[in-house]
């Protein structure tokens, strides 16, 4: 046997850029890879106390915030994973901050300096009666059902012929009954709605893109060594939690493979209702657990085999990082940071502001 | 001086509810000298493992025997450098008037000796390269500075010294099969033991990881004086490495030998399941020669196995049949990027046994798994009975079509009860209920498990939980089955009965696609082949254009069976001497003659 065939050229090794975390993989010189796995925790935790102080409805801070996404992108981008993260997760994280702008206008009427727009949407009475949009809108929905047995696009069709009736003159309609319930309800878009829904937007959209940094960019492998680090923590945690972390990477290997299993077994050839896909879902478990007991007795043999038994005391190896100045600056900084606006009520936007007005004087 | 000294040990493992099982040990004898290279071999389920772990003190120590039944579960003793691993004092622990007996003797403690074991996955217990080698010495008691510099010289030994400025960076999922069983290696010689044994260490590996693996324990041997037990089942390797050889069978040792002198006993050898050398085979059954002068290398065959008459021909399909599968210039890219095929190519014909061939990471079980319709194709035109595999419609009826019997039965054993197994995928596709007892009551015939049908499928045999997939695809009645690896980790046995069934099936006029990385397989069974590297197809032809090449073999990173081998070989000297190119076209060349 050459030593050619020792070396092989598709190995990982010399050259490699990316580690494994989490989620996903970071870039080795990620900036964030350097930092103690405690650190790291501390300033989400940080940050995102902080933002919560940014985006209170009294004194928003939109320029905080968005200093700080700025920041969390940068980070992002430096680790290597911001394509990745847009491509797996654009589509529930915009949505989201969508509805949230949306139902913050909705739903917080207050009037601010100026009103964009203001419409009143419910005048405070209750009519019972009926108009032609009403029956319109029935007489679709039923009709479209008795011929085509469907009931989608009949909705659909409906809503908006009744929308568009509502609008005109000819939405004749006959009230029965009238009565007062609840107040009015009007909504207001107003300078001060809009900033503090942008303000907010910023500020949750900061907390997820950081807690993605963090589970991003921190290695399993730095979890149990930060565990390590507890004082009186007893070895076998440690132990535990780094061997349950991998099992679940195993177990995830398997799910897929079981469950490609089943659908070349046929499962997904009849289209089928949602009680019936729990169901097949259920049958994944007897594979499943059948080789998570195949696999935790090899685990454990393979565990004496190298001379663990209960109370052993390994040595601490390198997995205990030590904690570097930067380490120490960096939660310092994220505490004054975490005081300045949470007690001492700083905001950055009127700072700005403030220094604006004071280079203009 | 011997290492490790068995005497007359018996043992059962204990069981969960009810009666006792079997004894897994009746009466093992067995000694191993120091600097020893001791290989075992013998049928799956004979007990190889269980003496391996005895030597450990795995068992009985780890294994939670009932405290008033000793007697019944262990008896005779094992030492290791005169030390007691495993032992009993039957007149100790006297309840009731009488003695239950007592376990004497502690497991053996690293770094006297490790053990590596046959699942890669399985014995890779952290979640980083440096982490998982470094584990043992921790525990040790080292200090960092001895750890770094053993794990370093560790990783050297077993070629992957690469690896170690970036070790720590390096998840297990950036390995390759070969590479993790290799660091399993380096993380007990980490330890610097006396004693190393390795179960079965290459059963799930391609040939290129094997070869890793062997040339990584060959070396060691050399280098390093080192005892090493070796559980195998290829005669190749027992053959060239191996100082004494042990058969083991029904938990007893039937024979201990040197190589030459244990695989000339070949009547033995074959009647007892183990597995035994092509040319062997071949000089032995077509009675050209004494037990006692059985060839085990092609140079000892060449000089017996020279007087052939006939020419063989290829069994080939009419080139006109029907392309049941057409795949032309196939891409395929996960989601996180790679791509797994770059212009792939495959054509099978109905009424074909088709081999499909290349190392891991090939591309082979991603082709597999698009024909099936669990992967969706990125770019290229792939067909099936004519339809377009890009259509998600398609796409989805496809397991109708297309049988995959995956190559670990534990993961595709749905119910409880080998019946409702065979049922299941019926029930899937809306079979009328009319016609699935008869459809399932066939399909287990044909496997020949129709006695086992209300048996629970989990606590089959390996082997016959393979029939079992078999059967639960067979039931579904499919133009083309794909068997997925049918051969690895098992017995002489084993195999001949799941590829006797292969052979009934292709002979019923069925279409099968092999996925394998058995060569002799491929010669006996499948006419053609396709051979993929790297996500593109490098061959397509008949298995004798591609054994008989050196140049395909090299290009394909491919071996040859002794079989073929031996007639190329043969033709270098004379150029009229047929291609022979399995055990059954030799036998029947060699009738011929005689």
């Amino acid at each position: 046997m050459s030593e050619a065939t020792l070396t092989d050229s598709t190995a990982p090794g010399r050259g490699q850029k990316w580690v494994r975390t989490f989620l996903f993989s970071m870039r080795i010189d990620s900036p964030l890879a350097g930092l103690h796995a405690i650190t790291k925790f501390v300033l989400v935790l940080g940050v995102s106390l902080v933002l919560m102080g940014m985006i209170s409805t009294a004194r928003p801070d939109p320029v905080g915030c968005i200093l700080l996404v700025a920041l969390a992108f940068l980070l992002l981008w430096l680790s290597g994973v911001i394509r990745w993260l847009f491509r797996s997760y654009l589509v529930v994280i915009f949505p989201m901050l969508l509805s949230l702008f949306l139902s913050w206008i909705v739903f917080n009427p207050n009037p601010g300096t100026r009103i964009l727009f203001s419409r009143q949407t419910y005048s405070g009475v209750l009519n019972v009666g009926v108009s032609v949009a009403m029956v319109l809108f029935v007489v679709i929905i039923v009709g479209y059902y008795l011929f085509t047995k469907q009931l989608y696009w009949g909705i659909i069709g409906a809503v908006i012929v009744a929308l568009i009736i509502s609008q005109t003159p000819l939405n004749l309609s006959w009230t029965f009954v009238s009565f007062p319930f609840h107040q009015p309800l009007t909504l207001i878009i107003s300078d001060q709605t809009v900033y503090v829904a942008a303000t907010k937007v910023l500020g949750y959209g900061a907390m997820v893109l950081m807690t993605f940094l963090l589970v991003l960019t921190t290695r399993d492998i730095e979890v149990v060594g930060a565990l390590r680090k507890v004082p009186g923590m007893p070895y076998v945690i440690c132990l535990f939690s780094s061997l349950m972390l991998r099992s679940l990477n195993i177990a995830m290997i398997d799910f897929s493979t079981v469950r490609q299993a089943q659908v070349a077994r046929g499962v997904n050839v009849q289209k089928k209702n949602i009680l019936a896909k729990i169901r097949d879902m259920a049958y994944l478990t007897v594979p499943l657990i059948a080789n998570m007991m195949r696999r935790s007795t090899e685990i454990s043999d393979a565990l004496s085999a190298r001379g663990y038994e209960m109370g052993s005391k390994p040595t601490v190896y390198r997995e205990v990082k030590p904690f570097h100045i930067v380490d120490y600056l960096l939660i310092v900084g994220t505490v004054v940071l975490v005081v300045g606006v949470l007690a001492a009520g700083l905001n950055i936007t009127d700072l700005v502001l403030g220094l604006v007005s004071g280079l203009r004087a | 001086m011997s290492l490790v000294k068995i005497e007359n040990l018996y043992w059962r493992y204990p069981a969960f509810v009810g009666e006792l099982n079997p004894w897994a040990l009746q009466g093992v004898n067995l000694e191993i000298e120091k600097g020893e290279f001791f290989g075992i071999t013998g049928p799956s389920g004979a007990g190889k493992t269980t003496i391996c772990k005895s030597i450990m003190g795995l068992l009985p120590h780890a294994m939670r025997v009932p405290a008033n039944m000793v007697n019944e579960h262990f008896t005779g003793s094992v030492q290791v450098m005169d030390k007691l691993v495993g032992g009993v004092n039957p007149e100790a622990n006297v309840v009731d008037g009488t003695p239950r007996g007592e376990l004497l003797g502690e497991p053996v403690r690293p770094p006297l000796a490790g053990m590596v074991f046959q699942d890669p996955e399985n014995q890779f217990l952290t979640m980083s390269l440096l982490y998982e080698v470094a584990f043992g010495l921790q525990l040790l008691g080292l200090e960092s500075d001895e750890i770094d510099e053993r794990v370093r010289e560790a990783l050297y030994m077993v070629g992957l010294g690469h690896l170690w400025d970036n070790a720590e960076n390096i998840h297990p999922a950036d390995l390759s099969g070969g590479q993790k069983q290799r660091v399993a290696i380096a993380s007990f010689l980490a330890m610097r033991p006396d004693l190393l044994i390795l179960d079965e260490p290459t059963s799930d590996l391609d040939p290129i990881g094997k070869s890793e693996v062997i040339a990584t324990v060959r070396r060691l041997k050399e280098e390093h004086d080192l005892t090493v037990v070796l559980v195998e089942q290829d005669p190749e390797i027992l053959f060239d490495f191996c100082d004494r050889i042990a058969l083991v069978c029904n938990g007893k040792v039937d024979l201990v030998a040197e190589p030459e002198e244990f695989y000339s006993q070949f009547e033995f050898l074959d009647e007892k399941g183990a597995y035994t050398f092509e040319v062997s085979r071949i000089a032995y059954r077509a009675g050209v020669c004494s037990e006692k002068e059985v060839p085990r290398s092609i140079v000892e065959a060449r000089s017996i196995l020279t007087q052939v008459t006939g020419e063989p021909k290829d069994d080939l399909v009419d080139p006109v049949s029907e392309k049941v599968i057409e795949v032309n210039d196939l891409w395929y890219r996960y989601e996180d990027g790679t791509v797994a095929l770059l212009g792939a190519d495959l054509v099978l014909r109905r009424g074909e046994t088709r081999g499909l061939l290349g190392n891991n990471g090939s591309g082979k079980t991603t082709l597999a798994k698009i024909l099936t319709g669990i992967y969706s194709p990125w770019k290229g035109e792939c067909r099936v009975l004519g339809e377009d595999v890009f259509q998600r419609r398609v796409r989805r009826e496809l397991p109708m079509k297309i049988g995959y019997v995956f190559q670990n039965p534990d993961h595709q054993i749905f119910t409880r009860r080998v019946y409702d197994e065979v049922a299941y995928g019926l029930g899937c596709v809306a079979v009328p209920e009319d016609e699935v007892e008869p459809r399932v009551r066939e399909a287990l015939e044909r496997v020949d498990l129709a006695d086992l049908a209300d048996e629970d499928p989990l606590f089959l045999g390996k082997g016959q939980k393979q029939r079992l997939a078999v059967a639960a695809v067979l039931a579904m009645r499919p133009e083309v089955i794909i068997v997925d690896e049918p051969t690895t980790g098992q017995d002489y046995r084993m195999v001949s009965s799941i590829m006797a069934l292969l052979e009934e099936l292709h002979d019923a006029g069925g279409t099968v696609l092999i996925i394998t990385h058995d060569m002799t397989l491929v010669a006996n069974y499948c006419q053609t082949v396709t051979v993929l590297r790297d996500g593109r197809t490098v061959f397509e032809g008949t298995s004798r254009q591609l054994f008989s090449s050196p140049d395909l073999l090299e290009k394909a990173q491919l071996r040859a069976p002794q079989a073929i081998s031996l007639s190329c070989e043969l033709r270098k000297d004379r150029a009229e001497f047929p291609l022979l190119l399995n055990e059954r076209e030799w036998l029947e060349a060699l009738k011929r003659e005689t």
